[in-house]
């Protein structure tokens, strides 16, 4: 009686599921952005010269950089990954450290593009807006808000990441329990995957 | 390869998965970079052919992305039910695509 001991008492782990919850979120996100994708797919196939000239106004150097600069950013963050997995745990905050960088980096370019836009007042509502026809309005519309909920992802990914350095700090996030970081990591490459895909649509279509 | 010595898992535990090396994802990277810088000058070389350009452009971005998910992801390495339900997700999505194509290119 009184020698009982509960077996396995306290939290239970379970990595599996907890990869099963984050993918099943992410699955939401893919729908999220597929709704917008097809919004774009339909509007494009209604007006597909205005949106052809109207890609012209942005520019595919700035573009380009963005991506090459998220691809490395998803590289730095899965070599974290594996750092972090052989017990490296300050190369792992170092790789962390370089992601959050790249995200800064990619929100400073995009800041500058997004400002570009505003002085030729190309945002919904501005003067040169309501002056256009209805496939560049819808062009620059969809443009602002898919690039702009994407730079909410980044924003987020990049503070989630912040949040995890410090849980790798505080040792809660270590070498045998690392699910955290994994999970995390599996966002920000979904980031880069939204990102591939809005980069041709709206940047390369001429 | 996870520390044998330490009892973090049961045996036979699935979740004890292999480590990917450095030099793997590194390798990974390059090939996604010359892809992006093979996707601009399909774009920028300015091929008078838009069709075949925007076909290009989203053959280049399907495989970019579906290298991503396998490797810097690791669906690959991980329960092959998280791929099945990433294919429902993808099914979905084409029968939106689809059936609101119908509607549209019917009107």
């Amino acid at each position: 009686m009184s020698n009982f001991v509960l077996v396995n008492s306290g939290h239970n782990r379970d990595d599996e599921a907890s990869k099963f919850g984050m993918w099943l979120f992410l699955f939401t996100e893919l729908l999220l952005f597929g709704g917008l994708f097809l919004v774009y797919t339909i509007y494009r196939y209604l007006n597909s010269e205005t949106f052809l000239y109207s890609s012209y106004e942005l520019n595919v150097l700035l573009g380009t950089v963005n991506t090459i600069v998220l691809l490395t950013s998803s590289l730095t963050v899965a070599l974290s990954i594996t750092a972090l997995q052989k017990g490296n745990i300050r190369l792992s905050l170092w790789l962390i450290t370089a992601t959050i960088l790249f995200a800064l980096t990619f929100l400073v370019i995009k800041y500058f593009e997004w400002s570009a836009k505003f002085e030729h007042g190309l945002f919904p509502g501005m003067d040169h807006y309501i002056q256009m026809l209805p496939g560049e309005k819808m062009f620059f519309f969809l443009y602002f808000f898919m690039t702009g909920l994407h730079g909410l992802h980044v924003i987020i990914g990049g503070v989630l990441l912040g949040y995890i350095m410090w849980e790798i700090k505080k040792k809660k996030v270590t070498p045998d329990n690392n699910i955290f970081l994994e999970n995390g990591g599996l966002y920000w490459h979904l980031v880069d995957i939204i990102w591939i895909f809005l980069f041709p649509l709206f940047y390369l279509i001429h | 390869m996870a520390d044998k010595n330490k009892s973090r898992h049961l045996p036979g535990d699935p979740t004890e998965h292999l480590i990917v090396p450095y030099k793997f994802h590194i390798g990974i990277w390059v090939g996604l970079i010359v892809l992006t810088v093979m996707t601009v000058l399909v774009s920028v070389m300015g091929l008078s052919l838009i069709a075949f350009s925007v076909i290009t452009a989203l053959i280049i971005a399907v495989t970019k992305a579906v290298v991503v998910a396998n490797y810097f992801m690791h669906l690959k390495y991980d329960n092959k039910l998280i791929t099945i339900l990433m294919g429902v997700t993808l099914l979905l999505f084409v029968v939106f695509i689809a059936f609101t194509a119908i509607d549209y290119l019917t009107r």
